[in-house]
């Protein structure tokens, strides 16, 4: 599965449209820090709202994407989290470990995103 | 053996082909005693011999689970319309008397078969009588059980201030299904109104123990990650002071001593400034 | 459809487990929240029977307890074993790289969690999960 990164302006939006496998995760991670390397995008906007389940190696992986960005100079917020996936990923044990930025939606994501830079 | 299976086939044989007298001598004396009123001549009629022919069928067959079906029915028709339930209870007596006299009548002039009769009769009338109690109570309990719901849902609202904030005033003791419903509830709200600050209050809340401190843990990491922060305001000194003892963790919370502070930082993280017109 | 066995051996097995996951919650009448509390923690036994064992068996099936409906799901595999299991439920204890919650955290998502091991012959997770 090719899942398409969008760029807009500044900011890579990736947007999950279904159930990945680990694989196609890792090859997701590596296409997105790619890119970011090659545009020189200052943010990247991942929406998971149509993840009717986030288990910890999906966590770990948008953390892991997350931090990798970080040291690449752009900024990452994980958006669409649903409500029964954010009490699951809590009541899973994600604590403090988690350092990804989240944002209920597309617009609030750009929005923090837009503040950062500011 | 034998001879009871006998007479209970008579008593139903009695009860099939008198059916019309005892159904209309029923409703007479129903209507004299100002019964079931709030159903029509008619419906009150086949509401009737629906309850006439299930429980003869209870009689015939020795098995219940007629009765038990429409007196289920009857309990919930009953709840939902508010009829009484001494009234159902009457009205269900009523009908046994209207029976037994028939068989005093019918018997009167041999005293052993109508003790036998009565034997059969009072066995299956009284089971009857008992299924249509427990369903009654049944009833009940069910609607207290959704009365007690409803007060739970009530007592954990969570009210939208302004754009973008919510506020939750918690009062009374959480236990673990009132803190699910607390969260799940909290969730909801901040997608439907894109919330982006919530304050919640403990004044209300009497005691603050390790599972309270882990709802409300688990409460603000779940609306972190839809993107909500939360303040937590009102802790009471005794509360905070067992917090510390128990070794809760609670630091990585905004906390502030009242729900008026609470609502200040609310809006300078909403970065908004109130002040007077005139200023 | 009140039992199915699964095989699995790489990841895409843990996709179609937690579909199937998800059918049987549904169908027993889990609501959102539960039916992904219960896929969450299928997804991380399954990927442990193929991180530490390469593969092994699923087995989901609907079971009841006095008048409630509820899920039972079996994970066995025939790997190396957890030699203390004290320590592998334990949080942050992880021997794969994972963030060490996978055991643990299905465990706290599901109402009954059951682990046998023996070393060098295999790891058996039973979990269950009851309507409320």
């Amino acid at each position: 599965m090719i899942i398409p990164i969008l760029k807009i302006g500044d900011v890579l939006i990736v947007t999950l449209q279904s159930e990945l496998t680990d694989r196609e995760v890792e090859e997701l991670s590596h296409d997105i820090l790619d890119k970011i390397n090659k545009v020189g995008a200052e943010g990247v906007i991942i929406d998971i709202t149509a993840l009717k389940v986030v288990d910890s190696f999906m966590a770990r992986s948008l953390n892991s994407i997350a931090s990798a960005a970080t040291l690449l100079g752009s900024e990452v917020v994980v958006v669409g989290i649903q409500p029964a996936v954010a009490l699951t990923l809590v009541e899973l044990g994600l604590r403090v470990s988690w350092g990804v930025k989240t944002a209920l939606n597309l617009e609030k994501g750009l929005e923090i995103l837009k503040k950062e830079r500011a | 053996m034998v001879e009871q299976r006998s007479i209970t086939r008579e008593l139903v044989l009695l009860f099939e082909e008198h059916e019309k007298e005892l159904i209309d001598l029923w409703m007479t004396k129903m209507k004299q005693l100002k019964l079931i009123k709030g159903l029509s001549d008619d419906e009150r009629e086949q509401e009737f011999r629906n309850i006439y022919r299930a429980s003869l069928s209870a009689f015939k067959t020795g098995d219940y689970s007629e009765v038990e079906n429409y007196t289920s029915k009857i309990a919930k028709r009953g709840a939902l319309q508010g009829i009484p339930v001494d009234e159902i209870l009457l009205s269900f007596l009523k009908l046994r008397d209207v029976r037994l006299r028939k068989l005093f009548i019918t018997y009167q002039g041999d005293l052993a078969k109508l003790l036998e009769a009565l034997d059969c009769f009072e066995k299956v009338s009284n089971r009857i009588f008992s299924i249509f109690v427990l369903a009654l109570i049944r009833e009940r309990e069910e609607t207290i059980h959704e009365q007690q719901r409803a007060l739970l849902e009530l007592s954990t609202p969570v009210l939208q201030l302004r754009d973008e904030a919510l506020v939750v005033p918690l009062i009374g003791v959480i236990d673990s299904e009132r803190a699910s419903r607390i969260v799940e509830e909290l969730l909801q709200r901040i997608v439907e109104t894109q919330a982006s600050v919530v304050v919640m209050d403990m004044t209300g809340v009497p005691i603050i123990d390790t599972a309270v401190a882990n709802h409300i843990l688990k409460t603000v990491q779940a609306s972190k990650l839809l993107g909500a922060e939360t303040i937590l305001t009102g802790i009471s000194p005794a509360n905070a002071q067992t917090i510390v003892t128990l070794g809760i963790d609670l630091s990585m919370i905004r906390t502030r001593s009242t729900l008026r502070e609470g609502i200040k930082l609310m809006h300078t993280m909403l970065g908004l400034e109130i002040r007077r017109r005139d200023e | 459809m009140d039992e199915q066995m699964i095989e699995v051996k790489n990841d895409t097995d843990i996709i179609r487990v937690r579909r199937i996951v998800r059918e049987m919650a549904v169908e027993i009448g889990f609501g959102e929240l539960d039916q992904t509390r219960i896929i969450t923690a299928i997804s991380e036994l399954t990927r442990n029977i193929i991180v530490h064992a390469s593969s092994g068996k699923v087995l989901i099936k609907e079971v009841q307890k006095t008048g409630k409906r509820g899920i039972e799901i079996t994970c066995a595999d025939e790997g190396p074993g957890i030699v203390d299991i004290e320590l592998a439920l334990k949080d942050g204890y992880t021997t794969s790289g994972g963030l060490g919650i996978g055991m643990t955290g299905a465990r706290r998502l599901m109402d009954e969690f059951k682990v046998e091991s023996v070393v060098g012959s295999g790891t058996t997770v039973i979990v269950k999960k009851w309507m409320k």
